[in-house]
């Protein structure tokens, strides 16, 4: 009997591995963190609608794992309507499919939004008091080579 | 210098070796007793010589760290150097060597260029001082990284010599900074002495001086980059790690480290001497928020203390802080492994060491922040990587940096019942 219960475990934990095996997708590289990140920033540029260039800062990404790396990016911009680009912003990512975890878009004094991906992070704030508005996003810590456009951040 | 004090040390030994040892021992019973009243003048004058040689070679030490700056950050330093070493400030340096508590005031009376060259010259007094003035803290500690830079890259240890030359880096600004032991470091970002709002963060277990550039700044970088946008530039951040961290987790199980450090932060922020309209926050991140905790027990004020992934404040209720004006909040994410640790605290002797009291997020009193991750079923997991997700990470620290953020800048958090709610 105990020999059979051992093979049924065996065998389960056999399949279980297996299965997961089959099913892991291979990890995305930073690089390609990277890319998403530039691409959704430069979409929310353009639905955002800047009255200037933006005053963008780039850093590295804090990541616990020495063999990941993160970057992040953030738009400082100045906008017509703060509470309008919130709100238009929204609804980009919303299209976008991404995942919003925080919706404070009818907030009058600080409308803001943060959402997520399967491998970025972006927020927005607007303040409509100064006509500005503030949008960073983040990779998630990834390993891979670190982009050469990056080289001088990370 | 150093040349006139090796000379000095070689008359001295001279003299010694004339005398047949009779300056160290006394003169021998067999010589003449006329010759017993220059005993006492041979032995002044040798003591003399070493303790000038002494003095020679401490200044030409202090010479020597001017050779250190590079000129790029300004020759007032260079000169405030020298002026030490030449003897230009012994007056001065011997009053701050007396100094109580009155430090404010000693450096107001100094002109710019004598508190500079005091400040460099006793770096290692000045850098951690409470008292004394923010920006001759800044050219302390940074005069005392150049040395911690010079020693490391003297000795080979290229991973200290590389931390040391990004603490070098123009911006960098540091209110205590010790490389002995597991080290000591404050950084701070923004505009201290024009603050509204001044907030400590405190890391958790395993963090010191050298992986403070991995976790703790970003922490940093992260909390300052929103909370000084939302307070339009008045506020200032600062990364405390001026007490000894559990170095893993079963040490972590102890009140120890958080028994001993929790009077150092109260110290240190007393140090800053900040003013009553000043929003002051502290931020603890796992066994750092015990720390915290552990301050305010000892008597920290401040308006807002945030307990981030904690194992607890050492306490079992609120009210056990001692600290009524204080707002609480905590924040957490379900799965986060921390989860586990107050229940089997619980279990630990009453009269041992181990525990932390009760989990801060199910405390009476205590506002629970939303992580991000509020709709998770299970109040409690197991997960690794959600401890280390809060400032930065695996990609869902947004939400409980922006609501920390909001805390520092005198605002109200999403709370984790509201983000179940609109989920």
């Amino acid at each position: 009997m105990n020999r059979v219960r051992l093979a049924l475990l065996s065998l389960l934990l056999f399949v279980s591995i297996g299965g997961c095996t089959m099913w892991s997708s291979p990890e995305a590289e930073l690089s390609e963190g990277v890319r998403d990140l530039e691409a959704a920033m430069s979409r929310v540029l353009q639905v955002a609608r800047p009255e200037a260039d933006p005053k963008i800062t780039r850093d590295p990404w804090p990541c616990e794992d020495p063999d990941r790396k993160g970057v992040v990016l953030g738009h400082d911009l100045k906008v017509a309507d703060p509470r309008g680009a919130v709100a238009a912003v929204l609804e980009l990512w919303r299209s976008e499919g991404l995942r919003i975890e925080l919706d404070r878009s009818t907030d009058t004094d600080r409308p803001e939004v943060i959402a997520g991906g399967p491998l970025i992070e972006l927020s927005i704030h607007g303040f409509p008091d100064r006509n500005t508005i503030y949008i960073e996003g983040n990779t998630v810590c990834l390993p891979g080579p670190i982009p050469e456009n990056w080289h001088d951040v990370v | 210098m150093r040349l006139l004090a090796t000379r000095l040390d070689e008359a001295a030994g001279e003299i010694t070796r004339l005398q047949g040892g009779s300056v160290a021992v006394g003169l021998p019973i067999t010589a003449p007793r006329e010759l017993a009243h220059y005993e006492r003048p041979l032995r002044d004058l040798v003591e003399w010589c070493h303790s000038s040689a002494a003095d020679l070679r401490r200044r030409a030490a202090v010479a020597a760290q001017a050779d250190l700056i590079p000129s790029s950050e300004g020759a007032n330093l260079h000169e405030a150097l020298k002026t030490a070493a030449a003897g230009g400030i012994d007056a001065e340096l011997a009053a701050f060597d007396m100094l109580g508590a009155d430090v404010a005031d000693f450096f107001a009376g100094l002109t710019p260029g004598r508190a500079l060259a005091v400040a460099l010259a006793r770096a290692g007094e000045v850098g951690g001082r409470g008292g004394a003035p923010f920006e001759l803290r800044f050219a302390a500690n940074r005069h005392l990284v150049r040395l911690a830079h010079a020693e490391a890259v003297r000795v080979g240890d290229k991973a200290a010599a590389d931390r040391y030359k990004r603490l070098l880096e123009p911006g960098r600004r540091l209110l205590l900074f010790d490389p002995r032991g597991a080290g000591r470091i404050a950084e701070v970002k923004g505009d201290l002495s024009s603050a509204t709002s001044v907030t400590v963060m405190v890391p958790g277990t395993g963090n010191d001086l050298s992986t403070y550039d991995r976790s703790p700044l970003g922490a940093l970088l992260a909390v300052h980059r929103l909370a000084d946008r939302f307070s339009r530039g008045k506020t200032a951040t600062i990364m405390w790690l001026g007490t000894d961290l559990p170095p893993n987790v079963p040490a972590a199980a102890t009140r120890l480290y958080a028994e001993r450090g929790g009077p150092k932060l109260r110290e240190f922020m007393e140090g800053l001497d900040l003013a009553d309209s000043v929003n002051t926050t502290a931020i603890g991140h796992s066994y750092g928020s015990t720390v915290t905790g552990h301050a305010v027990r000892a008597g920290l004020k401040v308006d807002n203390l945030v307990a981030v992934a904690s194992p607890g404040w050492g306490v079992d209720e609120a009210a056990d802080l001692k600290a009524p004006t204080t707002r609480l909040y905590a924040v957490r994410h379900p799965d986060d492994f921390i989860s586990v640790v107050p229940p089997i605290d619980g279990l630990a002797p009453p009269l041992s060491s181990l525990g932390h009291g009760a989990d801060p997020v199910f405390m009476d009193g205590v506002t629970r922040m939303a992580s991000g991750n509020d709709d998770q079923l299970l109040p409690v997991g197991v997960n690794l990587d959600a401890h280390s997700d809060y400032f930065a990470g695996a990609g869902r620290s947004r939400v409980a940096t922006h609501n920390i953020a909001v805390i520092v800048a005198g605002g109200c958090p999403t709370t984790f019942e509201a983000a179940r709610a609109a989920r």
